[in-house]
């Protein structure tokens, strides 16, 4: 297995998978992640990421589920896997004690702006 | 599965997804991709929706979700059967052991004789390209108008250069030469004569790319007395020692400083200097005849800036003309320019420096190649054809098994090209082995390196993979094409398509040789012809010795004239400027009926008085020149019968008549026309003039005397003896006059013996074939051969039969090789001035002998197949 670092934008997807439960797959992760923030994310964007964290053991993955408005084919449907979880909480971890450490004047600084 | 309506996605942006996913990713991808495309229809309607799903696809495109090797052509590896295929091909190859060496030999003759004429070609092409500037660089040549005629000269006047580089801004550099043509050099014992010794300005260097290994080419030819020497021409007088700095002396009387060592020029090169020296010793040994627009006698060479139009030059030329050229005569100048490149192959001008290539030729020696390779192409897809046929049942069982059509190709191609790639190396071997024959054959100095050059080695791998692929298609696809029952149960189909495709190639391939048949009997006759012309003298008889200057040298040919006439075996000897087949000077001249101040060119000669006696020329008018007296020196001339032809006068009308030409003199004879020039070119008006000292401008004589066809080896040692006790600084180097005039027509010759060689080389490939398919046919004949004798019939019988079929083509095959080769045989011969008629007979000739070998080919099987006895044919399998 390559590294287990966990960038941004898988960090988000990851966040997604959890998020939608057992309905995680491509064009769900998209649409959720564009209604959240709000960015332009492509679909192909998605997949790849998708490719790497199943790659990295975060998530799992069937094929599964196939409906009228795919011509009948099956969708890859992503669940978080324990190590996936255990990543989110390690970076989340990782925020809150660098939150901590942060002084307080730089947001007064900023407010004031 | 969804129906496809208006509203699907795009389907060829989905076949682009199709065609580079791996299996493993497509399903998911495509579904995803379908079901964003109906979300995003709704929202944002069908035509953003279609362009952002083939946006999609596009992205969704990297390297892992390509589709992998096997799934490529899942129904077989590739590899395996390329290994497999090769070693199939090579049994084949091995089992038809005679028709595989056969289909070899042929191609392989084919593509050496193809590939040398490549190479010429290439050679003939590349002249002069070697200079860095060589397509900036323009020959000016010069149409000499008289109200009657023009002269296409290739020299100019001094003047030209000189005022062209002040009046035209544009010109980049200009340079004139003058070739003196045959020199005595000296350099401390040793004397040599050198033929390619040229007055060069010392711009020389600006306009061509010359390399100098010794010497700095700013200073080389910049003052009087200076000399550039070739690499070959320096060891020959200093050895390895750097000449630079050291003295050379020419003619005796002038001492040349060596300023420098260039490397030699190509053999691709139009002009062959192997001296130069600086045009500044020109201008002062003839002070008087530099800056002036008359003579026309030297090279003069532009170098323009790039893409320059010539016509603009040539516009500009005449207006420079008009401005400085103040005519007296009724002469007009015209000057044209020559791009460098095309001297060789396309100027056919007076006084070209060394005799052109021929783009007729050129052109000739191409159709030949082609007609070769076209040849052996032939023999290959006959003989490929033939061999399918008994690989039907093959090709059936591999069909049942499962092969695909394109397998089946494949297997077919491979062995056709490992067929097409032996005859490569093996035609590369011969080209090696030959070539040196071959050069001499055509005149040339290839060498390995530029046989082997990065353009000729595509050029070969090009031609043997489009013979490989392109005489394994047919054969390929007529035997892919079948079905797999009709492959099994049909034996041997006779009058299929193949078989009309097959005859037709064998007519193609007859015509082919019985048109290079026909061209060597044409290239011959035309030689022949040129070789038995009267001359109008007997070039075999006479005897030519050079005699250059020095001191005294006309007392002493006087005194050598004496001493041979004196014996009773020479009547005559002479002293000219000229000889036949070393050209005439052009002159100008005016008679009665010419206008004031006009004046017509006329080829001219300078002899002594007894020259029309030793070369036996006939006066039909008026008489000879008399040998005492100084009258007829100042005031007779005598004319040819072309001279008195284009005046419109009779022989007799023409004595007296005045001539204007260096001074006032009167026509004393007219003489019978006599080919001063070779028989391409048209016999021109001569005038024939006595002159009183000789080496008043030339640096050579000729001196002549008949020998008695009787007693040559005995006459020519009185006469060296002679010479010797007269002459004894100046080598008595003779040479027969027949033997000088014929060097003219080298090139005719050499060409004759290539059109010979190729021709006997496409006959011999082209009755291979028709020997191997004669054989061939006949093998799966044998039965019906068998029940023919059965049944009475004699050998004989079946001979004709089995031979009228193969002999028909060939008869036919005369329809399209007779005109093909009038049409392109006339367009040689009409080059020529004096040419033969074609004769009807070559063609008869060379038909008979394409049907006789054709004949003997085929007899020699179906002798062999009609004498086999019916039982052993009958009872084999």
């Amino acid at each position: 297995m390559k590294g287990t670092h966990l960038g941004e934008f898988e960090e988000l997807v990851l966040l997604t998978v959890g998020v939608l439960e057992d309905d995680a797959y491509g064009v769900t992760v998209t649409e959720a992640m564009q209604e959240q923030t709000g960015r332009a994310i492509t679909i192909s964007t998605v997949h790849t990421a998708l490719y790497r964290l199943e790659k990295k053991g975060f998530v799992s993955s069937k094929l599964d589920g196939a409906t009228k408005a795919r011509g009948g084919r099956r969708k890859r449907l992503y669940t978080i896997t324990s190590a996936g979880h255990a990543a989110l909480v390690e970076s989340r971890g990782l925020r809150d004690k660098l939150w901590g450490q942060m002084p307080n004047y730089q947001f007064e600084f900023i407010g004031r702006l | 599965m969804l129906k496809r309506t208006k509203s699907s996605p795009p389907r060829w942006a989905d076949l682009l997804l199709q065609w580079y996913c791996s299996k493993e990713y497509i399903e998911e991808i495509q579904g995803d991709l379908y079901e964003w495309y109906y979300r995003r229809l709704d929202r944002q309607g069908p035509i953003l929706a279609k362009a952002l799903y083939f946006f999609d696809v596009i992205r969704f495109f990297r390297t892992f979700r390509l589709k992998k090797m096997e799934e490529l052509d899942s129904k077989n590896n590739p590899l395996i059967m390329l290994a497999n295929n090769l070693k199939v091909g090579l049994r084949s190859l091995a089992r038809h052991r005679f028709n595989t060496s056969i289909n070899i030999a042929g191609l392989s003759i084919g593509i050496a004789c193809s590939l040398f004429i490549y190479v010429y070609i290439t050679d003939e092409l590349s002249f002069d390209r070697h200079h860095e500037n060589a397509d900036n660089i323009f020959r000016i040549v010069l149409d000499l108008k008289s109200p009657r005629d023009v002269s296409h000269l290739s020299t100019t006047p001094t003047a030209l250069a000189m005022t062209s580089v002040q009046e035209l801004p544009y010109l980049r550099s200009a340079v004139r030469f003058y070739k003196q043509g045959q020199t005595i050099l000296k350099q401390g014992d040793n004397v040599y004569e050198e033929n390619n010794f040229y007055f060069a300005d010392s711009t020389v260097f600006d306009v061509f790319s010359f390399k100098f290994v010794y010497g700095n080419q700013s200073e080389a030819l910049n003052g009087p007395y200076k000399m550039v020497l070739t690499e070959t021409k320096a060891k020959k007088y200093f050895g390895e020692e750097n000449p630079v700095g050291k003295v050379i002396r020419v003619d005796e009387d002038q001492q040349f400083e060596i300023t420098g060592v260039i490397e030699d020029l190509p053999a691709q090169s139009h002009i062959d200097i192997d001296i130069l020296v600086s045009f500044k010793t020109w201008e002062v040994r003839v002070p008087g005849l530099v800056g002036r627009w008359a003579p026309h006698m030297y090279l003069t060479y532009f170098l323009l800036p790039d893409g320059f139009d010539q016509k603009i030059l040539e516009s500009d030329l005449k207006e420079l003309v008009e401005r400085n050229v103040s005519l007296t005569s009724t002469y007009s100048f015209e000057f044209l320019a020559q791009p460098l490149v095309d001297i060789h192959l396309k100027s056919n001008r007076e006084s070209e420096i060394k005799a052109g290539g021929d783009i007729t030729r050129l052109y000739i020696l191409a159709v030949i190649g082609i007609f070769i390779l076209l040849i052996a192409a032939i023999n290959f897809i006959n003989l490929s054809m033939a061999k399918a046929t008994i690989k039907l049942k093959e090709v059936g069982v591999r069909k049942v098994i499962g092969a695909t059509r394109r397998q089946l190709l494949q297997q077919f191609q491979i062995e056709y090209l490992l067929i097409s790639v032996l005859a490569l190396a093996i035609g590369f071997g011969l080209i090696w082995i030959l070539l040196p024959s071959l050069n001499e054959l055509s005149g040339k100095t290839l060498t390995y390196t530029e046989l082997l050059n990065p353009k000729t080695i595509p050029f070969a791998a090009g031609v043997v993979v489009a013979i490989g692929l392109l005489s394994g298609a047919y054969p390929a696809l007529v035997l892919a094409a079948f079905k797999p029952t009709q492959a099994i149960t049909q034996g041997v189909s006779g009058k299929t398509v193949t078989a009309l495709v097959r005859k037709g190639l064998v007519m193609i391939q007859f015509a082919a040789s019985i048109f290079l048949m026909i061209g060597t009997g044409i290239v011959y006759n035309q030689l022949l012809f040129m070789e038995n012309q009267d001359l109008g003298y007997q070039p075999e008889q006479i005897v030519v010795v050079p005699l250059h200057r020095h001191q005294n040298a006309l007392q002493d040919f006087e005194s050598f004239r004496m001493k041979l006439k004196q014996l009773s075996q020479f009547d005559h000897a002479s002293a000219s400027f000229l000889i036949p087949g070393r050209g005439a000077l052009k002159l100008s001249y005016a008679t009665e009926g010419f206008a004031e101040n006009e004046f017509k060119p006329i080829s001219s000669w300078f002899v002594d008085r007894e020259f029309l006696a030793t070369y036996g020329i006939e006066i039909l008018t008026g008489r000879d020149f008399t040998p005492v007296g100084d009258s007829d020196i100042t005031n007779a001339v005598i004319i040819n019968e072309a001279t008195v032809r284009s005046l419109n006068w009779t022989n007799e009308e023409a004595i007296g008549k005045p001539f204007t030409f260096r001074g006032n003199r009167t026509i004393v004879g007219v003489a019978k026309d006599f080919h001063f020039t070779s028989l391409k070119d048209q016999l021109e008006p001569l005038a024939i003039v006595p002159t009183p000292s000789p080496f008043s401008s030339v640096n050579i004589l000729y001196v002549s005397f008949a020998v008695n066809a009787n007693q040559v080896e005995e006459s020519l040692k009185v006469a060296g003896d002679i010479w010797n006790s007269v002459i004894p600084s100046r080598p008595f180097d003779y040479f027969f006059l027949d033997e000088d005039f014929g060097q003219q027509y080298q090139a005719e010759q050499r060409f004759g013996k290539t059109f010979t060689a190729f021709a006997a080389v496409a006959i011999v490939i082209s009755c291979l074939g028709l020997f191997a398919l004669a054989a061939f046919t006949l093998r799966r004949k044998v039965k019906e051969i068998a029940i023919r004798k059965v049944m009475g019939a004699r050998i004989s019988d079946i001979v004709r039969h089995f031979s009228w079929d193969f002999l028909r083509l060939v008869l036919l095959s005369n329809i399209i090789a007779w005109p093909a080769a009038y049409y392109i045989m006339s367009d040689w011969v009409g080059g020529f001035a004096y040419q033969t008629s074609i004769n009807w007979w070559l063609f008869a000739l060379a038909s008979v002998v394409g049907v006789l070998v054709a004949f003997v080919t085929v007899m020699l099987q179906s002798v062999k197949a009609a004498n086999a006895n019916p039982v052993h044919s009958l009872r084999e399998n």
